[in-house]
């Protein structure tokens, strides 16, 4: 029981932090889920962020991942389905009562001369934690020397070419295979 | 079907399942896609009305799409239709994630997943890489936002260092307590009040300059 109120007040905190969206999500939950509780390790919240890119529709689901994980370990299955429902609901919550308060009133909310600031000081800020994320999960998670020349041809692709991330991130994951099966990355 | 009538709540529904489902390659494309199908399929909404729910997707926190499904189902069909906004959108990845998930922890262990999974890892670093230099495009328009942005950047770096010392301390201590307190909420909250500091004097002047040159020397980042 109280892993659950633990991940659910986790998941609430960091749905009503997530401003930028998708990739900030990934240094607010590594702090609880890897840095704090230990819930996963940094690699395998790698893999949870790299599937959530996979599929369709926000990287929130993120959380799902999260959840699932946790909850098997307290009650198997039945347990894994509920804690990921909630770890999802948790982290949708927060905006989603923020957006129907401002909905009607966003005009009046963006000229506030204080919320103007706040934000455009957040909008600063998160570009700083995304990096740091960024050269976090490069030091987490990637080793050898294929690796890095991976991640760099990714960041052509990505910024460069502008490919969808989705498609990149299972591109360079065939790439991995290839480069196993032929001993080029020892593991 | 039923292109040219207003679109019913269990329309407004489906449709957001079919983008949730159909949504691939990163927030631009799932904001490009909603728009497509809100917009130019089915005018349930005008593009104002759109682009409005995209700026409130910015400035709050969520992802930008589904705040603006949230904001366009509210406006809509009101609490059901902002309920029907989010569940549709994020229903899809949610069950593909709960199938996944098990696959994941039964099979990742499998040579082969190891191998392939060597090569997602850095694939992520890169997609968060360039996430930030998006991020970057937007939120950084002055002087002041680089210095917010290295001061967060640097102030997580050195969190890292103080690391393995900190967690020596006994789990109750204080000083482990302010560690665990001061990661990234601590850094977005911070970020937002340097904010207020530092965006104090000639606002009139900043909002003209972050309107004006939205990409002014960044364009070719």
């Amino acid at each position: 029981m109280t892993a659950l109120w633990k991940l659910s007040l986790s998941c609430l905190r960091v749905g009503a932090f997530v401003f930028g969206g998708g990739p900030v999500l990934v240094p607010l939950l590594a702090d609880d889920v890897v840095g704090r509780f230990g819930w996963l390790t940094a690699e395998e919240f790698t893999d949870a962020v790299a599937l959530g890119q996979m599929t369709p529709g926000p990287l929130l689901v993120t959380a799902t991942f999260v959840g699932y994980r946790l909850g098997v370990e307290q009650g198997g299955l039945l347990g894994g389905l509920l804690y990921a429902s909630v770890a999802t609901v948790c982290v949708f919550l927060p905006s989603f009562f923020m957006v129907i308060a401002v909905s009607r009133q966003l005009r009046k909310f963006k000229s506030h001369e204080g919320v103007r600031r706040f934000l455009a000081g957040i909008g600063a800020g998160i570009v700083g934690l995304v990096a740091w994320a960024a050269v976090e999960i490069g030091r987490s998670s990637v080793g050898s020397p294929v690796q890095w020349l991976i991640c760099g041809v990714c960041l052509v692709a990505l910024v460069r070419y502008k490919l969808d991330t989705g498609l990149v991130v299972v591109c360079s994951g065939i790439l991995g295979l290839l480069a196993w099966a032929t001993g080029l990355i020892q593991l | 079907m039923d292109d040219d009538a207003k679109l019913s709540r269990s329309g407004f529904f489906a449709t957001m399942l079919r983008v949730g489902a159909t949504g691939f390659g990163g927030p631009m494309a799932l904001i490009s896609l909603l728009q497509q199908h809100l917009v130019e399929r089915r005018k349930a909404v005008s593009g104002d009305e759109f682009s409005e729910g995209v700026a409130i997707g910015q400035i709050l926190p969520g992802p930008i799409a589904v705040d603006a499904a949230i904001h366009v189902g509210y406006r809509l069909y009101g609490w059901l239709g902002a309920v029907a906004g989010a569940v549709g959108l994020v229903l899809p990845p949610f069950l593909i994630m709960l199938v996944l998930t098990p696959l994941y922890f039964h099979y990742g262990r499998v040579p082969e997943a190891q191998g392939f999974f060597a090569g997602v890892r850095p694939a992520v670093a890169a997609a968060i890489a360039a996430a930030a230099l998006r991020l970057g495009r937007r939120g950084l328009k002055d002087r002041r936002g680089y210095a917010i942005a290295a001061i967060v950047f640097a102030w997580m770096l050195l969190r890292d260092c103080l690391a393995p010392f900190c967690e020596q301390l006994p789990d109750g201590s204080v000083l482990r307590q302010l560690f665990t307190c001061s990661g990234a909420t601590f850094a977005v909250v911070a970020s937002g009040v340097l904010g207020m500091l530092f965006y104090r004097r000639p606002a009139g002047r900043v909002a003209e300059a972050s309107d004006s040159q939205p990409l002014d020397g960044k364009g070719d980042r």
